[in-house]
């Protein structure tokens, strides 16, 4: 069985970010990058199918410059893949979703994958598109969400939140999963494996090597401005819930005028 | 081994080291940063959420599921070679796995306790039987490991140990009495590494099985700090020990508690540098967020010298730490690794630095004394309460005074050792020193100083640290002769000159290094700490230097002697509150230590 696991490196969520204005690009000469937390359970569960026995083998693919190789290397090959493939492409600078799930697919096609796994989403930029259009570009089954997965022979049988409660999907091979929080607990890498994970293949593919194309990104970011700063905030005091709601009303409808 | 090609102990002494060659913690390849952030994660997955049960509550058992964590990622074998199951790391890596260690607490002294002192011994002195019983164990943490050096009545004084192990007629076995206390780790150990006299008088290294009839684990002590570590007394009572059980030599158990401590001692030097660089990020933050007048406390002159002094201290530390690990795997990497004696070898060349080792000791964990007492005070009555960890931070930063060698035992040692390498002729210290003394008592030189380079000035200041310790030491030693040992005064304030030397050089050979590879500009924090540092350091060193001459000599000799000293120490003041501001400006932005 082949596994691909579809991984971003996003800023450390601890990063600070300066920007007083407006502007065009985000300074993130000083940025840490980590992998996308949401990926790591797609890593953990891959890992974890591979461990629990048989022929499977494990492939992370992640679109980026060559600084992805650290994340590469401590967060997946360490951790239990078997390999990585980078695909390396400066039209994939500040791509969308679309571009970069035509660049994945193209790889996932190219070397043929059972199972695709990947993050519910970024927490960069957290539009959570890639795995869905992924699924639809591949033709292949698609659970998002999923907090639980078993495989069977050709099928799986996997849980995904829903609101109020959860759902439980049954597919078939192959399949595109998006992977959510609770799914799994990520290992960390133990020092020896981050030293032989030095040794397992990394495979770099330019969009040329794959003969594409990438679509033109239906959406481009113009600026990035900081979140405008936070309003003073009213403490009603509650010795008196019913006054207090009264006070809270009015206030809502006189000042805030929202109700 | 005064014609050997690798460096040796107390050498910068004597000569120049070329920048290049020393080596910095910007010199950390892939592996060892990949390493270093694995470290923290470790922390902050398995023993942040455990604070409270371990700082406050002091559940001292917590210990031993951390360690099996920790065995697990691989952050316990990274002393033990590779043909038992470890990593063979070097020892820049050690030092960074203990720097990065030290943010979870105590856990770190449990850390320190089962990967330092309760593996390495069998490491450098075991049999190849020993090692494969025990290591392989001891590396993922199925065995849990500590050491007793210590007695009720024996502390500095190890060597006075009561402890007896007499073979029994068989000639089997050992049996052993005796107490040993305040051994890390010893609650929920396998193994300990234990030192007896064999028939009271031959002191000797042993591995003791714990499961063993006759041995007693003591209760709890209640510390003042690291609470969350495990501290007992271990009392054997006819404990039987087999005779294959004996590590190294009959009689040679000295060479293993020596040669342990030394590594223990570089160990503790960087577990100190970590904490120092974790005070600093308790404090920073808070200094940013916290107003009093209108305004946030980082702003305040006040604030941002202790913001400074603490950063530039650090720097200090990291620089002779590093310089410190590249020396001894130089020193290491001239042994061929596939000699059967390797490992012995290998702590034979760590030996040869004790002097090194003694100093990181007490610096870094000086340093350490300063930045926990200084970071609290940043915080004003928050600092004092346990709501915020600066309260926890100093009272865990004792320890590291104590124990590893007393700071006082490890002053002691650092001139010591200096003369022993002199009178076993490794080290032409003597005839340096006769030259030094010429020179103080020759006449002045009357160059012009012209427009000065780039850290020129403060170079000068460096090398005449370095001639200041040939100057005292060699006079000291003239003086007092064989005496000398009983001036602990004298020999004390050489031996803070000497470190001040040791520091002030590593840190300008590390800007150096970093001026060369990225430029002035790209340097200037690293220079800017480093000349405020060395400025102050100059003030300390004529006082301390002041203090051993007019202990040494007296009359027409004294005032020669104070004079020629005048004129190494002399320095114009620089305006300290621009360089504070400078380095405060980088931390505060960095919200911690930072030298880039
Ligand atoms: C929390 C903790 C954990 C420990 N863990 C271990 C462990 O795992 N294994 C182990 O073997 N030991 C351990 N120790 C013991 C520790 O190493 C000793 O406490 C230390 O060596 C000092 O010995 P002492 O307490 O007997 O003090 P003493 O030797 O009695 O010293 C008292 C004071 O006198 C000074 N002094 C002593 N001799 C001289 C001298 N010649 N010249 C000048 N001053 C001198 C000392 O510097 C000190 O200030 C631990 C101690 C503590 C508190």
């Amino acid at each position: 069985m082949k596994i691909a696991v579809c991984v971003k490196q996003v800023p450390d969520s601890e990063t600070r970010i300066t920007l007083a204005a407006p502007a065009a690009q985000l300074d993130d000469s000083g940025f840490t990058r980590v992998l996308n937390p949401y990926d790591a359970y797609a890593v953990e569960e891959a890992v974890k199918i591979k461990e629990a026995g048989g022929e499977v083998e494990v492939t992370a693919i992640i679109a980026g410059p060559e600084t992805v190789k650290e994340t590469l290397k401590k967060d997946c090959l360490a951790v239990g893949c078997d390999k990585a493939i980078i695909i390396s492409d400066p039209e994939l600078v500040g791509a969308d979703e679309m571009a970069l799930a035509t660049a994945m697919a193209a790889v996932i096609k190219r070397d043929g994958y059972d199972l695709v796994l990947t993050g519910i989403k970024a927490i960069d930029d957290d539009s959570g598109q890639l795995g869905i259009i992924l699924g639809e570009m591949l033709d292949m089954a698609h659970v998002s969400t999923i907090t639980k997965l078993d495989l069977g022979e050709g099928s799986l049988t996997a849980e995904r939140e829903i609101e109020g409660g959860k759902e439980i999907v049954e597919a078939s091979l192959p399949a595109v999963l998006t992977c959510q929080k609770g799914l799994n607990e990520p290992r960390l890498p133990s020092l020896p494996n981050i030293m032989k994970a030095g040794m397992k293949p990394m495979e770099t593919v330019t969009c040329a090597d794959l003969g594409l194309e990438l679509p033109t990104s239906l959406s481009t970011v113009k600026t990035f401005s900081p979140p405008p700063a936070r309003g003073e905030c009213k403490l009603i005091d509650a010795e008196d819930p019913a006054a207090a709601a009264r006070e809270l009303a009015r206030l809502l409808n006189e000042e805030a005028k929202v109700i | 081994m005064s014609d050997a090609k690798y460096p040796t102990g107390g050498e910068f002494l004597l000569q120049e080291t070329d920048p290049a060659d020393c080596f910095t913690p910007e010199d950390f390849d892939e592996n060892q940063r990949m390493f270093a952030t694995t470290v923290d994660d470790f922390t902050a997955k398995h023993v942040l959420p455990v604070v409270e049960e371990l700082e406050y509550e002091g559940d001292t058992t917590l210990g031993k599921g951390l360690l099996k964590e920790a065995g697990t990622m691989g952050l316990l074998m990274a002393d033990i070679p590779e043909a038992y199951g470890g990593m063979g790391s070097n020892k820049a890596t050690i030092m960074l796995i203990s720097e990065k260690i030290a943010h979870a607490g105590s856990f770190a002294v449990t850390h320190g306790a089962q990967s330092g002192i309760g593996t390495l011994p069998i490491v450098y002195f075991g049999t190849d039987e020993q090692k494969q019983k025990y290591l392989p164990g001891i590396a993922t943490g199925e065995i849990m490991t500590c050491y007793a050096l210590t007695e009720p009545g024996s502390g500095s004084d190890a060597l006075a140990a009561a402890t007896t192990a007499m073979l029994t007629d068989d000639g089997k076995h050992y049996v052993m009495n005796g107490t040993k206390q305040y051994i890390t780790n010893a609650s929920y150990s396998e193994i300990v590494i234990l030192f007896a006299k064999i028939d009271g008088d031959k002191f000797t290294g042993f591995i003791v099985d714990l499961s063993s009839d006759g041995v007693t684990i003591g209760a709890e002590e209640k510390k003042m700090g690291i609470k969350g570590s495990s501290t007992c007394a271990i009392i054997l009572e006819d404990v039987k020990v087999p005779v294959e059980n004996v590590l190294g030599e009959i009689g040679k158990g000295h060479h293993i508690a020596f040669n342990i401590l030394n590594v223990g001692r570089f160990k503790l030097g960087a577990s100190t540098t970590g904490g120092s660089k974790m005070a600093l990020s308790a404090a920073v933050p808070y200094t940013k967020d916290r107003k009093q007048f209108e305004q946030p406390l980082c702003s305040f002159g006040l604030i941002r010298r202790k913001i400074a002094d603490v950063a530039a201290a650090i720097f200090m530390s990291e620089s002779m730490l590093y310089r410190t690990a590249g020396l001894l795997d130089v020193a290491i990497d001239t042994l061929d690794k596939k000699d059967a004696g390797y490992d012995r070898k290998s702590i034979q060349q760590v030996e040869e630095f004790s002097i090194e080792c003694s100093m990181i000791k007490v610096f870094a964990s000086e340093v350490l004394a300063l930045s926990a007492d200084e970071c609290l005070q940043m915080l004003g009555g928050y600092g004092y309460c346990q709501e915020y960890p600066l309260e926890r931070i100093y009272r865990d930063e004792r320890i590291n005074r104590i124990f590893e060698g007393t700071n006082e035992i490890n002053r002691m040692l650092v001139p010591g050792m200096i003369l022993k390498k002199a009178m076993k002729g490794e080290l032409p210290f003597l005839q340096a020193a006769q030259a030094v003394a010429d020179e103080l008592t020759g006449l002045p030189s009357f160059e012009e100083p012209g427009e000065p380079e780039f850290l020129e000035n403060e170079a000068k200041l460096v090398a005449n640290m370095k001639k200041i310790v040939l100057a005292t030491l060699g006079m000291a030693a003239q003086k007092f002769g064989m005496e000398l040992k009983d001036q602990q005064e004298v020999l004390a304030d050489i031996a803070d000159i000497t470190m001040a030397a040791y520091a002030c050089e590593s840190a300008l050979l590390r800007t150096k290094k970093k001026v060369a590879k990225d430029g002035e500009e790209a340097a200037a924090l690293m220079a800017n700490m480093f000349t405020l540092y060395v400025h102050d350091a100059m003030e300390d060193v004529s006082t301390w230097a002041r203090n051993v001459m007019a202990g040494t000599v007296e009359g027409d000799e004294l005032r020669t002697m104070l004079a020629g000293l005048r004129r190494l120490t002399k320095h114009d003041p620089v305006n300290r509150t621009k360089l504070h501001d400078a380095i405060a400006d980088k931390v505060i932005e960095a919200e911690g230590y930072t030298a880039e």
